[in-house]
């Protein structure tokens, strides 16, 4: 297998929470625990879960926006967390990230033209003039014109901001682009419209996507991969094509099947209780209390990743990879 | 739109009035007054309101219109210099302390409580007691005593808009700390600085009036307000016009900097 | 067919700006059966929560009631003053928001919030006030219901927070209850818990919803009948099923078309070109003309008729001939 683009190694995010007495010791909230995962040059990898189960945060430490509390992150081989400034500064060059919400992802007191050359300004590519016509030229990319150019923000609907906020991202010719709930804020035409414009880009440009988004349908149509987190770790990851009927974990059938869809009649899990409160995780398998084939082992045991096939990592103690076929193991061996 | 929106607001309006007025007024007595604000004149004492006198004459027979004209420039003057050493400082103290967090932070906003916990005029009376009275040392008194509003504006204002996903989006586009602080936090928090900086105008002003009117600020000669206010208090009732136009004074610029303030506040809650 | 619950005539509404008059809501009309869950769908800007709040009497102080009627149980609710509308909300109809956090006031017990309309319209002593109350908490799926009677919203989740507010939508009894995206908010395995306690409150208490909502899968899970919103007007309207498998309104069409799913991978999505008209750029003709891939000449003038096709109703002239004319 060639060199992933991107890789995790067991990446955690600790933040220390409020402390309960003035002397007592600080918590930690394990926001992102033992995350590993590898994206390859030109896929989409569909990152899923609820609200606190750390989606975000994992996204924004690929971005480099927040430190890791351990781990590292190779991009290309090499260990982002060892950059100097300077190689940090070109490396973020090469990898750009797009937010949800369209009214706060654009400077509301700078133009457009100001807005999309920024990256330009900042790496000091080009003069005055040349930025100009690249910025047209990205802005046309994304489906607007130098009509934009002197306008503001707030003149602007939901969808054009994110056209805006996307040529911000690709006009330094990003390879890797994170995608944060991009889509989730807009209606359901204009998020057709946004989709389709990032499947362009990605066509033209060769980009590589890590997509995140609660939204299942969004995930299954858009992304080659998905990883579903619950609590701060990845319990299962594999082709989207899983979806269906082949998802392993409890909780990524449950999540798949809980999704209101227009065409299809399914029997729905319907889970009990809710996302505990990522402060105080359950002991063992974070998802036990809510899981119908919860065993003994469940409650105190912390499943660890089974490789199903090449693809296919599930963390749950219902699998186990066959002895010496650790990473390649194609059987799975249901107990 | 914009145009639209100020004429509607009549505090704005009375305001900006109010100090365009005074400004003028301000501006016209660097080069002109009806008469020497100090020349005396022992045959004309106390004369009321006439076409001569616009507002009569003190006690030493000094024309009081062209003494408030003068004063103008001494309230202008300590307005404007103690709100730039409260904003310059503040300004550096709340965007430090806002924009890099942690012990800069924790460090920066306990010597700022520890600063508001002192009485402001008694901090002020205190500087001005051990070192001397005079212009330059109102100014440093007035100018310290509004570091803290300023500093806890800059860095509330930097908290919040720090966390904006177009600071992040900027952050992971590779842009420094210099860039984020001028082009993309700065440029979000004018709007309550403004407010800041009309409040602390008009309270530098009145403090400094308070402090001349203790004696404790403006020395003669230079003309002030606050003391004009003292030396008239003695001939309240032979000469009732010059307490009164005097405070009027004082009222004029206090209210006009503070309805301006409320009209700006009042334009950015509508844009918001 | 029984008599309807709530039924909505010609109801227009408009805003009003310096500039003049702009009218929001145009030529809307629907009824609610008992015992029914209509869905209103739509994109942001047509007119769904306006719509509501106009039913609760409680719109925005610059829009204002133009024409039509709204009745409920035969009663004219346009006319009623703002005390007798006040005791219709709550009692006879009620509101669920989509925040949850922001319907629940944080200073004071959900015990209190919820039990607050029985101590203010009936006579029952706290005891039974008390019962009653802990009753429909248990109801809603509340556990420990004694427990949490004396808890306050922050030490709620938010799927817990949203069941509150649907007691609080409950308690007086209310037979038509009117939820505004009451599930966005919300995590996917939650909110299907929600939608099955909309599904099984209305088999065992005979309530009517109206279910507000941008999400056609939702709708889906919930309601019985769909209108279709375009900026302001209805434009189509029939049992759920129906419309998703034979949308006939080129909007609606659109719409579905334009959802993501699995099997359209691999394959551009449908897009409707353009975004829902602004209140200011509203003019005659059919709302979607500028949008409308089938426009013919006749829908820049004139504004549709509704036509019937059985159950199924819509307003496009595309169906000019076909249909019975109402």
């Amino acid at each position: 297998m060639s060199t992933p683009l991107l890789e995790l190694d067991k990446v955690q995010k600790h933040y220390k929470s409020n402390r309960s007495s003035f002397l007592g010791k600080p918590s930690y909230v394990k926001a992102v625990n033992s995350v590993s995962l590898r994206l390859f040059e030109g896929e989409t990898l569909g990152l899923v879960g609820e609200s606190g189960s750390g989606k975000s945060t994992t996204g924004q430490i690929i971005a480099q926006l927040i430190s890791q509390t351990s781990g590292t992150v190779f991009y290309k081989g090499s260990d982002v967390t060892t950059f100097t400034n300077k190689q940090m500064k070109a490396w973020r060059k090469k990898v750009q990230i797009v937010f949800q919400d369209p009214y706060a992802s654009l400077n509301p007191k700078k133009k457009i033209e100001w807005i999309v050359s920024e990256p330009l300004v900042i790496h000091r590519i080009r003069t005055k003039v040349e930025r100009r016509e690249k910025v047209v030229e990205v802005l046309e990319d994304v489906g607007l014109d130098a009509s934009y150019l002197h306008r503001y923000p707030h003149e602007l609907s939901g969808g054009q901001r994110q056209r805006v906020a996307i040529a911000t991202a690709i006009i330094l010719n990003p390879e890797f682009i994170v995608i944060d709930e991009g889509v989730s804020a807009l209606d359901v035409s204009v998020q057709a419209q946004i989709l389709n414009l990032l499947k362009q880009l990605q066509n033209k440009y060769k980009l590589t996507y890590l997509f995140i988004s609660h939204d299942l349908n969004v995930i299954q149509y858009f992304c080659d991969r998905i990883a579903v987190m619950y609590l701060g770790e990845i319990v299962e990851q594999g082709r989207t094509d899983l979806i269906g009927s082949n998802l392993k974990h409890p909780y990524a059938q449950a999540l798949f099947s809980a999704n209101p869809t227009v065409d299809e009649n399914k029997t729905q899990i319907v889970l009990g209780g809710e996302v505990p409160n990522s402060g105080t995780p359950p002991a063992g398998c974070p998802f036990h209390p809510r899981c119908a084939k919860a065993m003994e082992t469940c409650s105190s045991f912390k499943p660890s990743d089974v490789h199903l096939n090449q693809t296919h990592v599930v963390r749950c103690h219902l699998y186990k990879t066959i002895e010496g076929n650790s990473k390649d193991t194609i059987e799975e061996a249901i107990r | 739109m914009k145009k639209h929106n100020i004429f509607k607001s009549i505090p704005l309006i009375i305001g900006v009035s109010f100090v365009t007025v005074l400004t003028i007024m301000m501006l016209v007595s660097l080069f002109y007054t009806p008469y020497s604000p100090n020349a005396m004149d022992p045959s004309d004492r106390l004369a009321q309101p006439s076409f001569t006198h616009l507002f009569g004459t003190d006690n030493f027979g000094r024309d009081i219109f062209s003494r408030v004209m003068q004063g103008s420039q001494t309230a202008f003057l300590i307005g404007f210099s103690a709100v730039s050493i409260g904003l310059f400082f503040g300004f550096l103290i709340g965007a430090c302390a806002g924009y890099f967090g942690g012990w800069i932070d924790e460090l920066s906003m306990r010597i700022i409580d520890a600063m508001m916990a002192l009485p402001g005029i008694l901090f002020a009376i205190m500087l001005i007691s051990v070192f001397e009275t005079g212009i330059r040392n109102t100014i440093i008194a007035l100018g310290i005593m509004s570091i803290p509003s300023f500093a806890r504006i800059v860095r509330s204002g930097f908290i919040q808009v720090k966390q904006f996903d177009f600071v992040k989006a900027s952050i992971a586009k590779g842009a420094g700390s210099f860039r984020i602080i001028f082009q993309h936090i700065l440029p979000n928090v004018t709007s309550p600085i403004l407010v800041a900086v009309t409040l602390s105008f008009s309270g530098s002003v009145l403090a400094e009036a308070g402090l001349s009117y203790l004696g404790l600020g403006v020395q003669p000669p230079d003309p002030s307000w606050g003391r004009m206010l003292k030396e008239a208090q003695p001939f309240m009732s032979t000469a009732p016009w010059y307490v009164i136009l005097t405070g009027l004074f004082i009222t004029f610029m206090v209210l006009g900097f503070n309805l301006l303030s409320d009209g700006i506040r009042d334009l950015q809650d509508k844009k918001s | 067919m029984s008599q309807p619950l709530l039924s909505v005539q010609n109801l227009d509404v408009s805003f009003t700006f310096q500039d003049g008059d702009y009218a929001a809501l145009k030529n809307i009309s629907f009824s609610v059966y008992p015992k029914e869950i209509v869905g209103i769908v739509g994109e942001s800007g047509c007119g769904k929560s306006l719509t509501s709040h106009a039913i609760l009497g409680m719109l925005p102080t610059n829009a204002m009631i133009k024409k039509g009627s709204i009745q409920y149980r035969g009663t004219d609710l346009v006319s009623l003053t703002n005390e007798e509308w006040q005791s219709i909300r709550g009692s006879a109809i009620s509101m669920i928001f989509q925040e949850p956090m922001t319907s629940l006031n944080p200073l004071l017990t959900i015990g209190r919030q919820i039990s607050e309309v029985l101590k203010k319209h009936t006579g029952f002593c706290n005891k039974e006030i008390k019962e009653m109350t802990i009753a429909l908490m248990k109801e809603v799926g509340l556990p420990r219901a004694e427990e949490l009677y004396r808890a306050y919203p922050h030490q709620l989740s938010g799927g817990m927070r949203q069941r509150v507010v649907i007691a609080i939508a409950l308690i007086g009894e209310a037979d038509l209850v009117i939820a505004d995206e009451p599930t966005t908010a919300l995590d996917v395995t939650i909110q299907l818990q929600i939608l099955e306690l909309f599904r099984k409150l209305k088999q065992t208490r005979n309530t009517s919803l109206v279910f507000i909502s941008h999400d056609w899968g939702v709708i889906r899970k919930v309601c019985d009948r769909v209108i279709v919103m375009y900026a302001g007007h209805i434009v189509e309207e029939g049992p759920i099923e129906e419309i998703l498998q034979h949308p006939k309104h080129p909007y609606t069409q659109g719409l579905i078309q334009s959802i993501p799913d699995y099997k359209k991978r691999g394959e551009p999505l449908h897009t409707i070109p353009g975004r829902v008209p602004a209140l200011r750029e509203r003019r005659g003709g059919c709302p979607f003309v500028d949008r409308c891939s089938l426009r013919m000449d006749i829908c820049q003038t004139t504004y549709p008729e509704g036509k019937k096709h059985g159950n199924h109703q819509v307003k496009c002239h595309l169906y000019a001939q076909e249909a019975i004319n109402i």
